[in-house]
Parts: structure tokens; sequence; C-alpha cells
């Protein structure tokens, strides 16, 4: 063993390691000495600006302009501590609140910015800009997000849908619908809730989906149908139901007519729960149970003596 | 005397070089597993501003998702652990806990804590159960809570005894001494949302919740705690779990989820038939049978792990609850790299059978072995003068410095990232933890592990053992241990 290194090159070796690890102690201690004078910092900064981003977000119109003044004249950590509360609560608020912080948000010059950054090259500070656009009150960040929503990035495209979704502007709903098949690699999910958040615009226009050759298309209208009260939905949810390709798809349709329980389901609904596919027969017959019994008592009666245990148990759920 | 003294000259001879080697390779893959998830969470932090949970949170599109809890004998945690499951933040979930044949009172305590009424439709049977079921439980009103009432056989048939009544996309294992962070399921099942086509299978971080301070089943203030071998657990589960797991998941060949904490689809779940009641590493077996099924099925997949959300666990405060521990989870270790040992080195399976079985094997399996060869070889080495002093100080110096260096990489990685302990004296206990685990508690543990090794390569029967509980979670506030 002696002969296998020098002393010299074991003790180098050790001397390295001591070394290391003593600069990863100095390290460790630095960053957390770093946050905290940076924690320190920005409390006492949110001292001071966070009673003036409160009495501007709700101020009256005509005393905004003068609470500006403030924001305009931050610079540095001030300016970023403002923006970064101000942005915080763009989350929670509408209406005069909302707009009222997004004056502050141009006034510390972060609008200016963030539509600047949405033609960066680096797909996070995009992503970034497309999340403040969509929190704030302006009709012209919604061409932006649209942009971005074509963006390279799938993170970008999800970002900016998820954002479009946030701005409840009708502008948003044809770049809503183009992102919803699953090519456009955004999650059906991210499409679906901003669907959703423009529902009062997009119910008319979502109906076409159930045409779709997506099934990823088809089953996220089939969901949206009944949260967004679309036109026509009942006839195309029961339609889907019964003649859809995909089980996906029908079962979403089955959860979607439980949502809004019309009677012409019933029958579809009992049709559906003899399907070849076991995830249908309980959406189906689960969807049943949860109908007026005055409408189901015949088909649930017979349900519960279905051969699969799973349409038994469901049937049997009626009245809880 | 001279043939003992030939033969450990022959040993020296033999193993002097691989095992310095070993020693080397064991802690610079470690380090470049810290390398790899100090990566990912740059790129995780760089985008907290935009990672859409608000939006989850509201969105009646998030993917349902069931949570499974098993109980046995759990009295004194069972109704707040429960509460803090049903009131997590998530827009569709529901509780579904089975009390596995308990002798003490904890079915009758979620009876009475959630008014609960019987259940008498028939059971489904998407799935085998072995113990069995004497009633079911459920919630009246709005809340989604089911009970199902067992007879006695097992953590892992409790579970698939649960998952017979899920009924939710996703589904969530979790302990009923664990304590889950509020948004814990929004962000252990963001990756099924982002991508639900190829996301099988998600693992949380658990941590150690020894020493926080713990309000109504939540965690309100996180600190070291007092004893030295449960502040040498954290620092273990810091560099083990948090970096090691989010390397091999940046590898995509993450192998080991936690029972503590684990999400899976459930189609994919009962498509592997749940978990395996007889294995004593149920969620590392889970999980293997998961990687096999989708490689032999040649269906594209990703088991990823997510350190940000975390489950609270109580790890061992005492050396003969650490030592079953331990025992177990190596003889769990070796059982299911036994029984998967055809996938080890097979081109088939990818990443995970190319690297992290190899890996498993080499580094996590045989490590005790060489751990304990050195504690007994360089004394014996002393005793027949075959090792001059100094300079095999400096060798075992070598060795330890390197360990002490990964684990202090892991804390400023930590501090660097998620930084959950605070205070200057939680920094201290860290790095004397960090340099302490060398003193003795490694090769303790080495010593456990080749127990359980050894118990599970003669078949022996495995006893759980009971771990004893502070019953934190009926608190309203617990102050940390050791104050009055």
């Amino acid at each position: 063993m002696l002969a296998l290194y020098s002393y010299s090159g074991v003790f180098a070796v050790v001397l390295v390691f001591t070394f290391a690890s003593l600069a990863a102690i100095v390290l460790v201690v630095a960053i957390k000495l770093s946050r905290r004078i940076h924690g320190a910092r920005m409390l006492r900064l949110t001292e001071r600006i966070r009673p003036a981003i409160l009495q501007t977000a709700v101020s009256e119109q005509d005393e905004v302009d003068d609470n500006l003044v403030l924001f305009r004249s931050l610079r540095g950590r001030a300016r970023r501590s403002a923006e970064s509360m101000a942005t915080r609560m763009l989350y929670d608020v509408t209406g005069e609140t909302r707009t009222n912080l997004t004056h502050i948000l141009i006034a510390c010059g972060t609008i200016e910015r963030a539509v600047a950054r949405t033609t960066s090259s680096v797909p996070v500070r995009r992503a970034r800009a497309a999340e403040i656009l969509g929190l704030i009150d302006s009709p012209d960040a919604v061409g932006h997000l649209i942009r971005l929503a074509q963006d390279d990035s799938a993170e970008v495209r999800s970002v900016a849908t998820r954002a479009l979704g946030r701005t409840g502007r009708p502008e948003a709903i044809t770049a809503l619908l183009a992102a919803l098949p699953s090519s456009s690699g955004v999650p059906a999910v991210i499409v679906g809730s901003a669907l959703l958040e423009v529902a009062h615009h997009s119910a008319a226009a979502i109906g076409a989906g159930f045409t779709d050759k997506d099934p990823a298309v088809r089953r996220t209208t089939a969901i949206l149908a009944s949260h967004v009260m679309s036109p026509g939905a009942t006839p195309r949810l029961i339609h889907a139901l019964s003649t859809d390709d995909e089980p996906l798809v029908r079962i979403a349709a089955a959860r979607s007519l439980m949502r809004l329980q019309p009677r012409d389901a019933v029958q579809p609904l009992y049709d559906a729960a003899s399907s070849e596919h076991s995830g249908v027969r309980v959406a189906a017959t689960t969807a049943l149970a949860t109908f007026p019994p005055a409408w189901t008592l015949a088909v649930l009666k017979d349900l519960r003596h279905h051969p699969d245990v799973d349409i038994r148990r469901a049937a049997s759920a009626v009245g809880g | 005397m001279d043939v003992a003294h030939d033969v450990l000259s022959a040993i020296f001879a033999a193993l002097a070089i691989p095992m310095l080697i070993y020693f080397v390779a064991i802690n610079t893959s470690y380090l470049a597993l810290i390398a790899l998830a100090s990566r990912h969470f740059a790129k995780v932090i760089r985008r907290s501003s935009f990672t859409g949970e608000r939006s989850m949170a509201a969105s009646p599109l998030t993917p349902g998702i069931s949570v499974l809890m098993s109980a046995y004998n759990e009295e004194n945690v069972i109704a707040g652990s429960v509460r803090s499951v049903i009131d997590l933040r998530y827009p569709d979930h529901e509780v579904i806990v089975v009390n596995d044949g308990s002798s003490d009172a904890t079915l009758q305590i979620l009876i009475d804590t959630f008014g609960l009424v019987p259940d008498d439709r028939e059971h489904p049977v998407r799935i085998h159960v072995r113990g069995h079921i004497r009633q079911v439980w459920v919630a009246p009103g709005d809340i989604n809570l089911t009970v199902v009432d067992k007879e006695n056989s097992g953590r892992s048939d409790s579970l698939n005894a649960a998952l017979r009544f899920a009924e939710r996309d996703l589904v969530v294992m979790v302990d009923a001494d664990s304590l889950i962070d509020p948004d814990a399921l929004l962000k252990v099942s963001k990756p099924f949302a982002d991508d639900p086509e190829n996301t099988v299978a998600t693992g949380g971080m658990v941590r150690a919740v020894n020493g926080c301070r713990v309000n109504r089943g939540r965690v309100v203030e996180v600190g070291m705690p007092r004893q030295l071998l449960a502040k040498i657990q954290v620092v273990e589960y810091l560099r083990a779990f948090l970096l090691g797991r989010t390397g091999w998941s940046q590898l995509n060949g993450l192998i080991i989820i936690s029972g503590a904490f684990g999400m899976f689809r459930r189609d994919i779940l009962l498509e592997v038939g749940g978990l395996d009641a007889d294995s004593i590493g149920e969620d590392f077996e889970l999980v293997m049978r998961i990687h096999r099924l989708m490689r032999q099925s040649k269906r594209p997949y990703r088991v990823t792990f997510v350190a940000e959300p975390v489950s609270w666990t109580e790890v061992p405060s005492t050396l003969p609850v650490l030592a079953r521990q331990r025992r177990r989870w190596h003889r769990g270790l070796w059982e299911v790299l036994w029984k998967y040992r055809g996938m080890t080195f097979n081109p088939r399976y990818g990443v995970v059978g190319m690297v992290a079985l190899p890996f498993y094997w080499l580094f996590e399996l045989l490590v005790p072995l060489f751990e304990l060869s050195s504690v007994i070889l360089v004394p014996l080495g002393f005793a027949f003068g075959l090792l001059d002093y100094r300079y095999s100080l400096l060798l075992l110096l070598v060795c330890y410095a390197y360990g002490f260096f990964v684990s202090l990489a892991a804390l400023v990685v930590e501090e660097a990232s998620f930084h959950r302990y605070d205070s200057w004296r939680d920094l201290g206990s860290c790095i004397w933890a960090a340099l302490a685990e060398n003193l003795g508690y490694r090769q303790l543990t080495a010593f456990w592990r080749l127990q359980g090794w050894w118990a599970g390569l003669r078949g022996t029967k495995q006893e759980w053992g009971v771990m004893t509980r502070s019953g934190f979670l009926e608190e309203t506030v617990t102050v940390r241990e050791g104050s009055p």
C-alpha cells in the first residue's frame, strides 16, 4: 500500500479536499448572508412602498396620476420591489383596482420592458413577459400574447396561452382555439382552462371542436361544453357520447352531461352503460345516478343487476 | 501468524487500489448527480414566476387525484393527518384511508371525527386484495372521504385495497404519519398536466419533521432537530433524496419514488397490478415494474422527481429504530435488485438498465460491504504491521474528506435553491452533521445494512417493528424537541 502513491501526493489530495470543504462552507455562509441582507433590504423597501401601492390601487381615477409620480421616480431595488408587489396583487384583483395596478406597472416601466422582452432571444424572458402581459388590463397586450402563443418554444406558448385566458378578451379566442390540437404542444389543461376564463366570449366558438379530427380537441371541447354553457351543447354531447370512436371523448361527454343533467340524456347514458369500454360504462352510470330519481328509477334498477360490479356499485350510489 | 500476515498482505495488495477507486467513484458520482440537480433547480427557480399553479388550482380541467393512505394503529395522528390531506389546495381530490386492522382506536376516531356512515354497496374488484374488507365508510356531505376497514394485511395490501376504491385519474400514496405541504398536490401533479401522455409517475421530496414547529397538521416553522442522529439524517436526505433523485430524474433514470409521497397514473397502477404485498421494498419494486412494463410495451414514458412539494416525516431518533429502518431498506434494495437483475446492463431498458441499476448494485447495495471491510481491514493492517499509520490515515482522510465535501456541496445547493432551514444555528447544525456523519454513523448504518442484506439472503421473516412517534398532528402547536 505504501508503494501506491507518494506521501506528498496523498497529502496534497487531502489538502485539496480540505480547502474545497472550507470553500463550500464559506460559500454556503455567503449565500445565507447575502439572502439575509437582501431580505432585510426588501423588507424595508416593502414597508416604504406598500402603503403607496395600496393607496394607488384603491384610488379614484382622478387621484391615480398624482400617486404615480412616486413610482415614476423609483429606481433599482425600489422599482423592482414595487413591480413585484403590484404584479403579485394583480393575480387577485379585477376591475378598477386592476387598472390602477396596471398604471403602477406602466409608471415603473414594467410593461414597456415586458413588451421589449417579447422579442428576446431567451425563451424564459419571453415567458416572463407573457406572464406580466396577461396580468395587466391593456388591449395592446393581447396582440403580443397572440404572437407569443405561436412562439417556437413550447414553454412560451403555454405561458402565453394561459395569459391570453387571463386577459378575458374576445380577441384571444381565435388563438386559444388554435392551441387546442395536441400538435400545438400546449397541454390541454392549459388551453381548456384559458378558454374557461373567457367563457362568455368563447361559448359559441367552442362548439366547433366537437367535429374536429383530433380526439384531444373533441375531448377538451366535451369537457368545456358544460362549463361554458355552449349553445346546443346537450345534443352535441349526446351525439359524442353515442358515436365518438375515442373512449376518452365519450367519458368526457358523460361527465359533462352529469353536470348539465338534461332529461334527454337519460336513454343515451343508459345505452352507454352497456358500452364495451369499462371507463365509459362507469362514467355513464355514475352520471345517471346523479340525475333526479324520478327520471332514472327504471334504468338504475336495471343497472343494479349489471354483470359488471363497478356498474352495480355506481348505480347504487343514487341518493348519496 | 505468518499465514495470517501473508493472507492479509495478499488482501491488501488485491484490494487497496480497487477500494480507493471505489470510494472516489461513489463520491464523484454523487457529485455529478448534485451538479445535474443544481442545474435543474436553477432552471426551476428562473421559471418560478410563471408556474401556472394558481390557474391549475382553480381549473375544473385539472386532473382529479385520489389520495391513498394506509393507517395501522395511528390513533395519535390519524384525525389531524386526514384533515390536513382533505384540506390540501387542489380542485378535485378524494381521500381514501384504509384502516389496516388497527388494534387501537384509529377507526373509531375517524368515524367520530368525520361523522362517517356505512357504505353498503358492493366493493369494486379492480385489483386483488388479500385482507378481508370488513366495512366501507364514507363521509356525508361534500367531504370526499372514504374509509376502508379491513383485517391486517400490511401496508402494500392496504394501499391496494384503497386503489380499488380510487375513482380519480391520478393516485397519490401518502403515509398517515406524514405531513404534506398545502400546495403539494398541485406541484407533484404538474408533470401530469404538462405532459399527460408520457408522465406515468412522479415523486415528491421527503424531509424530516423532527425539530419543526407544527400547527394543525401543517409545518409552520422549519428547524433542525436537536438530536445528532436526526440531524445527520436531514443531511443524508438532502444529499440522497433531494439531489440524488433530482439528478436521476434529469437522466430519465429515476427508479425509486418514496412511498411516503408518490403519485401515479391510476390506469398504469392497475395495469401493473398495484403494489407487491410480498415485497419489502414495495415502492422501489412498483417503480421497477412500471419501468419494465413501459419499456417492454415500447410506450414512451417519464418518471419524474419533483423537488419542491414536500412530505414531512418523522425520522428515527433512536438507534434501534434507525437500525430496523436501515435493515429493512437494504433488504428491500437487495430483493428488488435481484428480482429485476435481468434488466441490469440490458440495453432494452435504456438509462434504467444501463446506468441506474448498475449504479444501485455497485454504489448502493455493495457500499456497506466496502465500508465495513475498510473498518475491519485497516486496524488489522496496523496490528500486523502492514500499514504505515500516517499514510493509511491520510488515505482514510481522503475518502472521508471527499464524502464531507459532497455533503457540503449538497448543503450549498439546498441553500441556493429551497433554503428551508433559515437560521444560522440550523446551518451550523447541518455542517456539524455532515462532518459527524463520517464519525461512526456511516459505519453503523453500513453494519445494519449488511445485516438487512444477510437477512434477505437467508430469507428470514421481516419484522417491521414499531416506530415511536410524538403524535405531533394532534397538538395545536408542537414545540421543538427538547423544549420544555
